[in-house]
């Protein structure tokens, strides 16, 4: 049945009333989500912009735009409801919105930020490099195409798909481009961080998915062909299909967020275990340097020979001695490459110097004292000398041996420069690295003092110096005795990764540590492969569902639709069927009837054959033997005889009428009209009528014997209910139009009221008195069963007293058998 | 030649006793001299035959109802006018039927004239008047 295929009533199936319901919620939430940013910046607390710290904030402009465009979207559908004036005016503010989006885009691709993108608030500062409080130009470009949408989604309407078509595909481009900016943020690694370009916020990439799923709404109903929008609103495979996809979705997404975090966790061990192993190599290798130089330098002062020459020199004066213990001393100085040699007598008074000023006065305090007292070699620690220059020197208190008295002789200084070996070798790296570094330090006070020079600050070696309290500093840390791998920021301000390490043997610490941005830079670039491989596997994901889909809807609709065809083709046979059925029991029924209304006829007429006879043989054989009143009752005897047998006759005729099969004939009215009127000629001769016929020459396609009669009829009426008038005249006519042939008997003779028009066409109903016109009061209704089998109509006119008016009407081709 | 014809008889085939009756009436109003033959029923009408070719005077007109029990009167008439002495006679249905299909029937058998008998009584013997003055008096018969 064809009744299957007819489209159900879109507005009232589920699918339909969950899409608007949709649009207006996400345009809602993401008008919600730019108003809460910009309450965000008038509280003064961005972290209702920012939806977490070290991410960019959401910029106000950015807050406003969304705040307009998520309520446009909302109410889109109110708005061009409302009228002329409304849909203007939105038009007019969406074109000057894209447009400033446009502006906006082109001045920040260009560097160049208005500050009227603050809206008067007080905004300054800087994540990642990038000013805060200033639109994306990504972000510009999502506002152009979502202003695009809404203009081209006002115009929608199922008659128009074209705008349709490039709103949703508007809409469709900024959740995409949002989608991706999403991922990259849920995977960690947030696009256009550190580039030139300023990073769409967060909560901004939140809000254009939202935005853009309700822009793709607007224009989506009407971009989808109605029949498949019915298709997809009857059936429940769409949901279906729609759940598939979001699960695959959600696996595919999970799938990669979890193998992204295991590859990025063990990336970053293996950068770890990386930089622990250069620490603790370094380190050690410092450590092993140093006591390598202190042994160095304990052998001078372990050296017999060195000693009693010395003591010579001094205690005794030999002079000869001091030439070998000075050239000693210079032979030392170029072996182990020390910068300076000074020797200092118990005193402290400078008794030779080569290679620089290293000045008592210069080493930390009470170090000379120390070291004597202690009668060890020490070392001082970095420091600069007067010179500016960068010192490591040696102390090495010469004493007699304890048999002698053990007595302070003198004192040798060994000052080294760092450069030579220390420096070198904590600056050097395995590998090439834009921002690796290895730093020592050392606490001083309350501070942490940087030893070397860095690589970032040349001259900050015994400079730099960091509060304790900055414990966010990876040296600081170190300092304060942490061990290990930690994040940080260096003293650039830059985020870090350090291992720490203690230079044992010495109040040093080591720290090993590379940029956050260089460890990342690797796992960037996959992420942005990720990024894009996901996107396709979705994408593609989303086409394979939809053809998928699109080809069970077509097999869907084939089978239902072959299955209707079948259902139409058993239907129509079962019709035939029927028909054939019906048609027999109507032959049977109807020849039933004949043979019913044939013996009737004869069976009943017979007897009235008899009663009639008899009467009147009664009446005229009898004559003399009945009085008035005698022969009064014959007469009404044989009256009631006539009336019977012409109420028979009528009878069987209105059932011929009823049954017979018509023919269509050619009938040509003016010789109808004459025939009728010759059947009538002795009735009309009696009554004196005087008839005329005004009957153009029209030929009428009907069947002969009703026409015929149906006008005999209404003659004969005329005739008999001529009443008083004198003469009686009657007009017969006729006239063709609009394809009808209308044919028409006037008489003036007593007429009726109009109120019984339609009684007077049922059987046996008659408005006069028998006695007064005799008659079956069947006439008329074969009149209106002839005309009625025939396709026409018959109708009268009339007003009492005033004469009658019956007309027939024939369509154009009568019914054919 | 014309005293043969006053005898030759009209032959009715009725069934109904009042019909009959009323129909000798009529025709005695009309002071038929001819004889008139009744036949009550088919049968009795078809056993003429063998009476005719035994050389019975043929009748002048045979007056035909439809309506006959035992055998039909179309039955009838078409055996007479397929019989070789019969077929000749002038066959006048009398009937109160008016049904298409028995005229059609009756004088595709070779039914003469077909005539409806009336109710009325004044019109049935102007009937039998008109019966009488053509087929009884103008009319030249077979032989």
């Amino acid at each position: 049945m064809a009744s299957d295929m007819q489209q159900p009533d879109t507005r009232t199936t589920p699918g339909a009333r969950l899409l608007p319901a949709l649009r207006r919620l996400c345009g809602l939430l993401a008008a919600a989500i730019g108003l809460t940013a910009l309450l965000g910046w008038f509280a003064d607390f961005p972290l209702l912009a920012t939806f977490g710290s070290g991410k960019i904030p959401m910029a106000p402009s950015t807050a406003l735009f969304f705040l307009l465009f998520g309520l446009a979207a909302s109410f889109l559908d109110r708005i061009a409801a409302t009228g002329r004036l409304a849909r203007l005016l939105f038009v007019a503010g969406a074109a000057a919105a894209t447009l400033t989006a446009l502006l906006l885009m082109v001045l920040s691709a260009r560097g160049i930020h208005p500050s009227a993108e603050y809206l008067g608030l007080p905004i300054s500062g800087m994540v990642n490099g990038s000013p805060i409080g200033h639109m994306s130009p990504l972000t510009a470009f999502c506002f152009v195409l979502a202003g695009s949408a809404l203009l081209t989604g006002l115009q929608a309407g199922p008659r128009h798909r074209w705008p349709a078509a490039a709103a949703f595909c508007c809409g469709g481009l900024v959740s995409l481009i949002s989608f991706a900016l999403l991922l990259a943020y849920l995977l960690g690694a947030p696009l256009l961080y550190g580039s030139g370009i300023i990073p769409p916020a967060l909560s901004t990439s939140l809000a254009f998915l939202l935005l853009g799923i309700s822009l793709q709404i607007v224009a989506g109903p009407s971009a989808w062909p109605h029949d498949r929008l019915a298709s997809l609103a009857d059936t429940r495979t769409p949901y279906v299909f729609a759940l598939i996809f979001i699960l695959l979705g959600a696996g595919i997404i999970t799938a990669s967020f979890l193998s992204f975090r295991k590859h990025e966790k063990e990336y970053r061990l293996g950068v770890e275990q990386q930089l622990s192993a250069i620490a603790e190599l370094k380190a050690m290798r410092i450590a092993d340097w140093l006591s390598g130089q202190q042994r160095q330098a304990e052998e001078l002062a372990a050296n017999p020979g060195f000693v009693l020459r010395l003591q010579r020199w001094l205690e005794q004066g030999t002079e000869s001695e001091r030439e070998i213990v000075l050239s000693r001393l210079t032979a030392l100085l170029s072996i182990h490459g020390y910068e300076e040699a000074t020797l200092l007598d118990s005193g402290d008074r400078v008794l030779f110097n080569q290679g620089g000023q290293t000045l008592p006065e210069e080493l930390p305090h009470g170090m000379l004292a120390r070291a004597r007292a202690d009668g060890r070699v020490m070392r001082c620690d970095l420091h600069r000398d007067s010179a500016g220059k960068v010192r490591l020197t040696w102390v090495i208190p010469i004493t007699t041996p304890p048999a002698e008295g053990g007595r302070l002789l003198a004192t040798v200084l060994f000052a080294s420069d760092p450069e030579q070996f220390l420096f070198p070798f904590v600056r050097s790296w395995p590998t090439p690295s834009r921002t690796a570094e290895t730093l020592l330090v050392r606490r001083e006070g309350n501070q942490a003092l940087f030893l070397n020079p860095l690589r970032f600050q040349e001259d900050a070696a015994l400079r730099l110096r960091i509060p304790l309290r900055e414990t966010t500093i990876p040296a600081v840390q170190a300092v304060l005795g942490k061990e290990g791998v930690v994040e940080g920021l260096d003293y650039r301000g830059k985020a870090v990764v350090a291992a720490l390490r203690p230079v044992p043997g010495s109040s040093w610490f080591l720290v090993a540590r590379m940029d956050m941005a260089e460890i990342y830079a690797p796992l960037r670039e996959r992420l942005w492969l990720m990024v894009v491989l996901l996107l396709a596997l979705l994408l593609g994901a989303g086409a394979a569902v939809l053809v998928l889909w699109h080809r069970l809807e077509h097999a869907h609709r084939l089978a239902l639709f072959s299955a209707a065809a079948e259902k139409d083709r058993l239907y129509a046979l079962e019709l035939e069927k029927r028909v054939a059925e019906r048609t027999s029991q109507l032959a049977a029924a109807n020849r039933e009837l004949e043979a019913f209304s044939y013996s009737v006829s004869h069976d009943l007429k017979a007897p009235l054959r008899g009663i009639d006879g008899y009467s009147r043989l009664l009446a005229e054989e009898y004559h003399d033997r009945l009085d008035n009143e005698g022969r009064g009752f014959l007469d009404n005897i044989r009256s009631g005889v006539g009336q019977m047998h012409e109420l028979i006759e009528d009878l069987l005729a209105y059932s011929r009428m009823e049954r017979r099969a018509l023919h269509s004939d050619s009938l040509d009215l003016p010789s109808l009209v004459r025939t009728v009127l010759a059947e009538c000629r002795a009735e009309i001769t009696r009554t004196g009528a005087v008839v005329r016929t005004a009957v153009p020459a029209i030929t009428v396609h009907a069947d002969r014997e009703g026409l015929t009669m149906a006008l005999r009829n209404l003659l004969e009426n005329a005739l008999k209910f001529s009443g008083n008038s004198r003469p009686v005249a009657i007009d017969i006519g006729a006239r063709s139009e609009n394809g009808t042939t209308v044919l028409w008997v006037r008489d003036n003779g007593i007429g009726f009221d109009l109120k019984f028009h339609d009684r007077i066409f049922e059987i046996f109903s008659r408005l006069e008195r028998a006695e007064d016109f005799p008659g079956t009061g069947v006439g008329l209704a074969l009149v209106r069963k002839a005309m009625q089998r025939m396709g026409g109509r018959v109708w009268a006119e009339s007003e009492p007293g005033r004469g009658a008016a019956f007309f027939l009407e024939l369509p154009e081709n009568a019914i054919t058998p | 030649m014309t005293e043969e014809l006053l005898n030759r008889p009209v032959l009715l085939v009725e069934d109904n006793p009042v019909d009959v009756d009323l129909t000798l009436r009529a025709f005695a109003r009309r002071k038929l001299t001819n004889p008139v033959l009744v036949a009550r029923d088919g049968e009795e009408a078809l056993a003429w035959l063998p009476r005719w070719e035994a050389g019975q005077p043929l009748p002048l007109v045979i007056l035909l109802d439809l309506k006959l029990p035992r055998i039909d009167g179309l039955e009838v008439l078409a055996r007479w006018k397929s019989h070789p002495i019969s077929k000749s006679i002038p066959v006048v249905v009398l009937t109160s039927s008016k049904e298409d299909r028995d005229v059609t029937e009756a004088y595709r058998l070779g039914a003469n004239s077909y005539i409806v008998k009336p109710v009325d009584f004044s019109k049935f013997l102007e009937v039998a008047n008109q019966i009488d003055l053509y087929w009884c008096i103008l009319n030249q018969p077979p032989g």
